[in-house]
């Protein structure tokens, strides 16, 4: 690019409301954002930062209800206020928007084909029926798309990433000069995120467009942005060029996500966590958004709101205490690179097999009368004593399914499994005694916190019923729940609240502390950490591992996420399309995968240091 | 974005003056409807089968609110006497769609498989049938009558009831909190009515709306036909029937009980709305 | 879409239905056995007759048989378009049915088209307007609407619209010829649609606005697509879906809302042939018109689970792979 590039979108002091019932809840406080022509800048924040609300503002897309004020300027023009029919004529040719789920944002019962074509029309209204069709098909091809048949399919009919590039191929039809893609890879494998963010990546240099991509994830943000700024409860606390946000965070928030982030080719001594959950931007109003959870806050960040100013050329920082601090992060920032001993044990063979699954096979009979679904091919895994075991792989591997079928969610079609010396092949031909013993000997953790507890019982509820169900004697339920909370880091208070008034990391804490009531020595965790935020992510891994230390527990850790069974696994197992392709520990497998998906898996990671050979680049 | 929203503080279960006026005056209706099937003896001006044989069919007067109907009787005070007939049957279909929804639909619901199918099987038919026309034929072919009327209206009730509340069952199901309950070894019926049932009450409760202004309009219906209570006793639905010769003399024989059952069965159904709204925090 | 497998697939559903009809058609001849004394207490009327006039009836009506030989008979006869004769009138029930089908379908016609062409626009509006005091004016007036029942309206219309501002004609169904006839028609159309149109519009307000908050559309807003292609092309024809299924219980109230409709105002219709039947225990006649209604409810089905196929591409393939 010639010259200094102009601004294509300004965003200056927005401030995004939603007129509740219970009063004016504030979203956006005062955002400032630039885009210039041909860029790509990144808005990176957990849940409740409001990132999403930021795209809605600047689409004319908000909720019933919810209201914006400051200014949006696109080119010349005001966006704020400017009525629907302004907004109409500039979605399409001039922003447009992509969105996170592949699987809800196609009309279902439109062929895909016709879903681009919509688009084309605005770009060039007098172009025949043929002429569009046959655009349309050339507008597959540039996001990859080859086969001409697909225009004609149905959404239903295309898998997740398929999907995600036709919807691609609908954003950009009518040719945007800013593209604005909302969590665009979230919900889609690692192999084809990687696939997603190439493509968007090659597709902005080729037009020559600009992109506002937001994310979770600061990885995806380096690996893809030019400018970086990092939302926190409603507004901007860092805005930095991409590469020295990287080198050296500015503000102890930038940090903390940074080092919450688990590290991929190390294991780390300890993990860190940003202690607390992210606030609510009217709680935090008139201070720093993030004194609360800053360890090194003082009175004078509570004192005023800091304003985003320029620490160096080009790197904003909302911190007051920058100057005071930096030695002291850049300290931290430092310690990160101690690597901890992994593989605790290497003699696996001659502690007690606490777990061992011989020849699994599952079937699942096809969704409306189709063909059987293989979800486990003759899979067989082993886990000692005391051992913590990784299980890694994409949905539909059937990692989940083994999982389940360990603690008598879902029956094998054929295979064996032994928990304890004791035959978990089918709990339910198994005598009433065994059952009880397998249910105390495994448990499970499940993914999704905000589903996993009853919305209806208490804490103290639903820990008691582990217990009373279990034939705990009931005069002492009462004493061991609160022993349970605070095993798990929890105040006893907690056992009168709701789960509603608990975050998604308490509650991940309290369905561990379920999981724990009955004493298990294996603990299946199904992805326990992947709905929750990356500064609480930390938190629920510490406690994972310091009660394996203090309990003495087994772990099947379930996840698709390399960097996470780096940090507390011993031994890893690869799942591929229901297949065991991999085994070993952790080390060996990450560091030299033997198999060609496995290494398939660490290239895709973004900003990963390797290849899809697996080699340093 | 989920941790956008702070934990909503608890509310009271009842705060007199949350209630909007369009919720308050129906709910008063509901309620004045209630308190006449019980007092309603002693707020009659006349007892209800007492002729007045100078006042046949007169239009509405000092004396008469209401005016009389062909046979002299005072029309308030019927209407009145008819409040117990009007609320009671389309409680107990109610009820029983409520209990049995909740016993049945649940079941087959978190069952699935085999009990399921068979339950549906049967639970889709009788739904597509028209029901209140098959209860006019069984009513009059069973002999007709009041409880007849209700027991049959009950039956025919409750597949649509099953219908809906398994279907709630059946997405609780897939939901990770039963998985851990299973899990943990929680036993089939606990987890069926301790942890499914709470969780669908907004449902039943509208549903228990629903099916009281509907079988109140029903059972209303068998009696206009002739097929209610026997000859004589005041109801409104027969009311409105004898009241239809009476349109040119004294139009407030009909249109009184007409009014009766739109408003009730209209108040009814804006308590429900409102109390499934607030439950589920729309 | 494979024509054929959906041909086979329909095909298959039919053949289903064959056990349906017998489970029916056994219910709905046990109907006269349900008569407190039986058919022949119906027969007879109440008139006392001696013993010889009863064994003759008995023979006349095969009630001699065993009950399943009694059955086998009249089945034959029905599936031979020989639904029996009115106890009363002694007119074959097949023709006594054919002479009111008219009506009652025209009812029911003309408040099908009512209901789903004002109805569905006052629920897309106030979908459109979710919120607005438009929107919640249409909420209470359809929530009004479906509280009232079609006797109850039958009654008030009468009064008000016909006795006292005299624009229609009281009773009955006029001399004949179109226009008269018409005239005699439009309030019994016009109350026996008044309870669905708020069922309906309920429905599509709710479908629609289900749908206004899925993805797509904001997706499909996003990329610059016309406003009224989204709602019309996109939201609609997914809202279609739910308001199909709902689309069997509007015409199933509809039928019954005509049968009060017609004995409200003296129509000739089947609804007014069924209620005189169940009057007198005129139970042959009770059992044509119910089968009847049976067969042309099973049928509506039918065609509402076909469209299924034509609105929803997933439903007809996977019925097509079945």
């Amino acid at each position: 690019m010639s010259g200094a590039p102009s601004k294509l979108l300004s965003i200056r002091g927005l401030v995004v409301t939603h007129a509740d019932h219970a009063g004016p809840r504030t979203i956006l406080s005062g955002i400032d954002l630039d885009v210039h022509e041909g860029e790509t800048v990144g808005i990176v924040g957990e849940s409740g930062s409001g990132k999403s609300m930021t795209a809605k503002a600047v689409m004319g897309l908000l909720p019933p209800r919810v209201t914006a004020s400051g200014s949006i300027r696109f080119r010349d023009r005001e966006l704020v206020g400017a009525g629907e029919a302004a907004m109409a004529g500039l979605r399409g040719p001039s922003v447009s928007l992509l969105m996170q789920d592949p699987f809800t944002m196609l009309d279902p019962l439109m062929v895909c084909g016709e879903q681009i074509v919509e688009g084309l029309k605005l770009a060039t209204p007098h172009a025949s029926r043929g002429e569009l069709r046959a655009e349309a098909v050339r507008r597959l091809a540039e996001v990859g798309i080859r086969d001409p048949d697909i225009a004609a399919r149905y959404p239903f009919q295309l898998s997740g990433g398929m999907r995600q590039r036709v919807a691609l191929a609908a954003a950009l039809a009518a040719n945007p000069d800013l593209l604005i893609a909302d969590e665009p890879s979230t919900a889609l494998d690692v192999t084809t995120q990687a696939e997603i963010l190439n493509l968007l990546r090659s597709l902005q240099q080729s037009r020559g467009m600009a992109l506002l991509l937001i994310t979770h994830d600061l990885r995806v943000a380096f690996s893809t942005c030019d400018r970086v700024h990092v939302f926190y409860a409603g507004r901007v606390l860092e805005a930095s060029p991409a590469a020295a946000l990287k080198a050296e965070p500015l503000h102890p928030y930038g940090l903390g996500l940074m080092l919450s982030e688990p590290v991929l080719d190390h294991r780390v001594q300890t993990l860190s966590a940003i202690p607390g959950s992210v606030p609510t931007p009217d709680s935090v109003a008139n201070r720093c958004a993030f004194a609360p959870r800053c360890e090194w806050r003082s009175d004078i960040c509570d004192a005023a709101r800091p304003a985003l100013r320029e620490a160096e050329a080009g790197h904003a920082t909302a911190c007051v205490r920058i100057a005071d601090i930096r030695d002291a992060m850049h300290d931290r920032r430092e310690s990160r690179r101690s690597v901890a001993a992994t593989a605790i044990a290497e003699a696996t063979t001659e502690r007690q097999l606490l777990l061992r699954v011989d020849g699994a096979n599952k079937q699942f009979e096809g969704r409306r009368g189709g063909a059987p679904v293989i979800a486990l091919n003759d899979v067989s895994i082993a886990i000692a004593q005391g051992e913590s075991v990784g299980l890694v792989g994409e949905s539909g591997s059937g990692k989940t399914t083994l999982g389940r079928c360990i603690v008598g969610l879902e029956t094998l079609t054929s295979g064996r499994i032994d928990i304890a010396g004791l035959d978990a092949s089918d709990y339910g031909r198994a005598d009433q005694a065994t059952r009880r013993q397998l249910r105390r000997t495994a448990q499970i953790v499940f993914q999704d916190p905000y589903s996993s507890l009853n919305p209806r019982h208490t804490i103290g509820g639903a820990l008691g019923e582990a217990l009373a169900v279990n034939g705990f004697d009931r005069s002492r339920i009462a004493g061991r729940v609160a022993e349970l909370l605070d095993l798990v880091g929890l105040p006893k208070a907690y056992t009168s609240r709701y789960p509603r008034a608990l975050s998604g990391g308490e509650r991940q804490r309290v369905a561990i502390a379920r999981a724990l009531a009955v004493g298990p020595r294996l603990l299946v965790c199904d992805e326990p950490v992947s709905a929750l935020d990356v500064s609480v992510q930390a938190q629920i891994l510490t406690l994972l591992r310091e009660l394996r230390t203090e309990l003495g527990l087994s772990y099947l850790f379930i996840t698709h996420d390399l960097a996470v069974v780096r940090q507390i696994v011993d031994r890893v197992y690869v799942l591929y399309r229901a297949n065991l392709v991999e085994s070993g520990p952790v080390d060996q497998v990450l560091d030299a995968p033997s198999h060609d998906y496995t290494r398939r898996l660490i290239g895709s990671i973004p900003g990963s240091t390797r290849d899809h050979h697996g080699e340093m680049q | 974005m989920t941790a956008i929203s702070a934990p909503a503080p608890r509310r009271r279960l009842l705060d007199w003056r949350a209630i909007p006026l369009g919720v308050a005056l129906p709910l008063l209706y509901v309620l004045l409807v209630l308190v006449l099937t019980v007092f309603g003896n002693f707020m009659m001006p006349y007892s209800p089968a007492a002729q007045d044989l100078y006042r046949i069919s007169a239009p509405p007067s000092a004396e008469h609110w209401f005016g009389t109907d062909d046979l002299g009787r005072d029309v308030l005070s019927r209407l009145i006497a008819g409040a117990r007939t009007a609320i009671v049957g389309p409680l107990v279909v109610a009820l029983t769609g409520f209990i049995g929804s909740s016993l049945i639909g649940i079941y087959a619901g978190y069952s699935g498989g085999t009990a399921d199918n068979a339950i549906m099987r049967v639970v889709d038919f009788v739904i597509a049938m028209p029901s209140l026309l098959i209860a006019i034929v069984l009513v009059s072919v069973l002999g007709g009558g009041y409880w007849l009327a209700i027991a049959v209206l009950s039956l025919l009730n409750l597949p649509g009831d099953i219908r809906i509340v398994r279907g709630a069952a059946l997405k609780e199901r897939n939901l990770a909190y039963i998985e851990a309950a299973r899990a943990i070894g929680v036993p089939k019926w606990r987890i069926m009515y301790y942890h499914i049932l709470p969780n669908i009450m907004a449902l039943q409760a509208s549903n228990f709306a629903i099916n009281v202004a509907g079988s109140l309009v029903a059972l209303a219906g068998l009696a206009f036909l002739g097929l209610g209570s026997e000859l004589g006793t005041p109801e409104w639905g027969s009311m409105l029937a004898d009241g239809q010769a009476l349109l040119f003399s004294n139009p407030a024989a009909a249109l009184a009980p007409a009014g009766a059952i739109i408003l009730l069965a209209l108040s009814v159904n804006l308590v429900g709305d409102w109390a499934y709204d607030r439950y589920t925090g729309r | 879409m494979d024509t054929r497998g959906i041909a086979s697939y329909l095909l298959r559903r039919l053949l289903l239905l064959i056990p349906l009809a017998v489970g029916v058609s056994i219910v709905v001849f046990l109907l006269a056995s349900m008569i407190p004394g039986g058919p022949i207490a119906a027969l007879l009327a109440g008139k006392s007759t001696d013993t010889a006039t009863i064994e003759a009836m008995r023979q006349r009506y095969n009630l001699d048989l065993p009950l399943y030989e009694q059955y086998l008979l009249w089945m034959r006869g029905v599936l031979q378009g020989n639904l029996g004769t009115s106890i009363f009138t002694g007119q074959p029930v097949s023709a006594a049915i054919l002479e009111r089908i008219w009506l009652t379908l025209a009812l029911n016609l003309s408040g099908v088209l009512m209901c789903l062409l004002i109805g569905g626009m006052l629920g897309i509006a106030a979908a459109v307007n979710r919120g607005s005091f438009f929107d919640r004016a249409i909420v209470s007036v359809s929530l009004f609407l479906s509280s009232a029942p079609s006797f109850v309206l039958a009654i008030a219309g009468l009064y008000l619209l016909a006795y006292k501002l005299g624009w229609f004609p009281l009773f009955g169904i006029g001399k004949g010829g179109f226009l008269e006839t018409l005239r005699h028609l439009a309030l019994p159309a016009l109350v026996v649609s008044i309870s669905p149109l708020g069922f309906v519009t309920k429905m599509v307000r709710a479908s629609m606005i289900d749908q206004l908050d899925q993805d797509y559309v904001t997706f499909a807003r996003a990329r610059g697509v016309p406003y009224s292609r989204v709602l019309f092309v996109h939201a609609l024809r997914n809202a279609l879906i739910p308001i199909l299924t709902a689309a069997g219980l509007l015409f199933v109230g509809l039928l019954t809302g005509t049968v009060f409709v017609e004995t409200v105002f003296g129509l000739p219709g089947m609804g007014r042939l069924l209620i005189t039947a169940v009057q007198f225990n005129d139970f042959p006649v009770m059992q044509g018109v119910v089968l009847f209604v049976a067969a042309w409810i099973v049928l509506l089905n039918l065609i509402i689970d076909a469209l299924y196929t034509i609105v929803d591409p997933r439903v007809a393939f996977a019925r097509a792979a079945q």
